[in-house]
């Protein structure tokens, strides 16, 4: 009985220390180790990064992957005045503007390649679109709340999807989006790349695209599929396994209306 | 055999108490809009939890609805040098963290900062600026940024 007892008391004592244990490791990823600062920047300079250099792609997905270091935002450090802080050139229009209605799809997992594994997370939300003069009425109006709830409901029937995928540390904009049934309680999901780096606004360039077909699997949704990334770099042409994340706001609804 | 019965069940506790249940946080999902006039933002989406954000404890300025939340702020901009600051805080631990900025009337950003472990992508168009901004599994998450006049 003695040994009996021995033996659940060193269970016990093996499971606190690995409960101990696991949850250290699931603390916010605040001191998760990421790349290092630009070349020439400590971490004094790495605070108040211009936005080239916090992680905006600017067409080359290599040079955008630079992640923030400051941990909390801080005021300006002693000697960096204006003259630091660089212009962002003009963007693309990557992101529509609008006010977003539900989550369609948000997972993460991983883009194969070779013997290569890249993290991956993928997003994609409707949204209604919501024009700046729009916003700009809104602002100026006395309307109460409930009236702005009002007045952008009014356009729910124009509303379109936006999405976006973080690979490795770059996130790039999605476009012409297009969810649509597969069968068998499945969802296919179709998307261009946009490249999010300087240019002409009415020309948004494409770097590559994704497809992808969502399944149940073991009481979850599993998205596989392919991403193939045609400009820049790194282009490749990636396996994609994501475990799609619990639906949020609603995408039973938008499943039930694509099913009508 | 009672301590059998106690060591299973602190057994069950020690699973139930686990990692996960400890990693658990919000999801915030928010669009901010701000006129190039600045002093009012209009700030629209969902968020588990909205005690993190401090600038929306202004009674009357806030409407929820199944999950939608409306609330025009006024503390969210603030005049700096020949430009104007954002400052959007949010206090807690959030699973997933997706804001989006769009500020009209014709300016470009000066100055971006971010808490570490957010993602950021800024677009332009038709007089517009937007920052995109995106994490997961972060404390405390903040973003600010400065823009001026073209």
């Amino acid at each position: 009985m003695n040994i009996c007892r021995r033996i659940i008391c060193m269970g016990l004592a093996s499971l606190l220390f690995i409960g101990l244990f696991g949850m250290s490791l699931a603390e916010p990823n605040e001191d998760q180790k990421t790349n290092e600062p630009h070349d020439g920047m400590g971490p004094l300079d790495a605070k108040m990064m211009s936005p080239q250099s916090t992680g905006f792609p600017m067409g080359d997905p290599l040079g955008v992957s630079e992640p923030n270091e400051n941990q909390k935002m801080e005021g300006p450090p002693d000697g960096m005045g204006p003259l630091d802080a660089k212009m962002v050139p003009p963007q693309n229009a990557g992101f529509p503007m609008g006010v977003p209605l539900e989550v369609l799809f948000s997972g993460h997992g991983f883009a194969l390649v070779d013997n290569e594994s890249h993290i991956l997370r993928l997003k994609v939300e409707s949204i209604m679109p919501l024009e700046p003069d729009q916003i700009k009425d809104l602002l100026a109006s006395n309307k109460s709340l409930e009236e702005i709830r009002d007045d952008i409901r009014a356009k729910e029937g124009e509303k379109t999807n936006r999405g976006s995928m973080i690979l490795d540390r770059s996130i790039y904009p999605l476009i012409n989006i297009v969810v649509s049934p597969f069968g068998n309680n499945s969802t296919s999901l179709k998307a261009d790349l946009a490249d999010s780096g300087p240019s002409n606004a009415t020309d948004t360039a494409i770097l590559g695209s994704i497809s992808m077909i969502i399944s149940p699997s073991d009481g979850g949704m599993i998205g596989k599929g392919e991403l193939c990334i045609e400009q820049g770099l790194p282009a490749a042409r990636y396996s994609l396994l994501i475990d799609m994340d619990p639906s949020r706001f609603g995408r039973e609804k938008m499943m039930r209306e694509m099913s009508r | 055999m009672a301590f059998l019965k106690a060591a299973s069940l602190a057994m069950a506790l020690l699973l139930l108490i686990s990692p996960v249940a400890f990693s658990q946080g919000g999801q915030l999902f928010l669009n901010v809009y701000v006129n190039g006039t600045p002093g009012k933002a209009l700030v629209v989406g969902n968020v588990d939890d909205i005690s993190g954000l401090a600038f929306l404890n202004t009674p009357g300025k806030i409407y929820e609805e199944n999950g939608q939340l409306y609330a025009v702020c006024d503390s969210l901009v603030e005049k700096e040098g020949d430009g104007w600051k954002l400052s959007f805080p949010a206090n807690g631990y959030y699973d997933e963290y997706h804001a989006v900025f769009f500020v009209s009337g014709g300016f470009s950003f000066q100055e971006i900062n971010c808490t570490k472990g957010l993602e950021i992508l800024s677009s332009a168009h038709n007089g517009s600026i937007v920052l995109d901004v995106q994490g997961y599994g972060l404390t405390d998450p903040a973003v600010s940024f400065s823009y001026a006049a073209m």
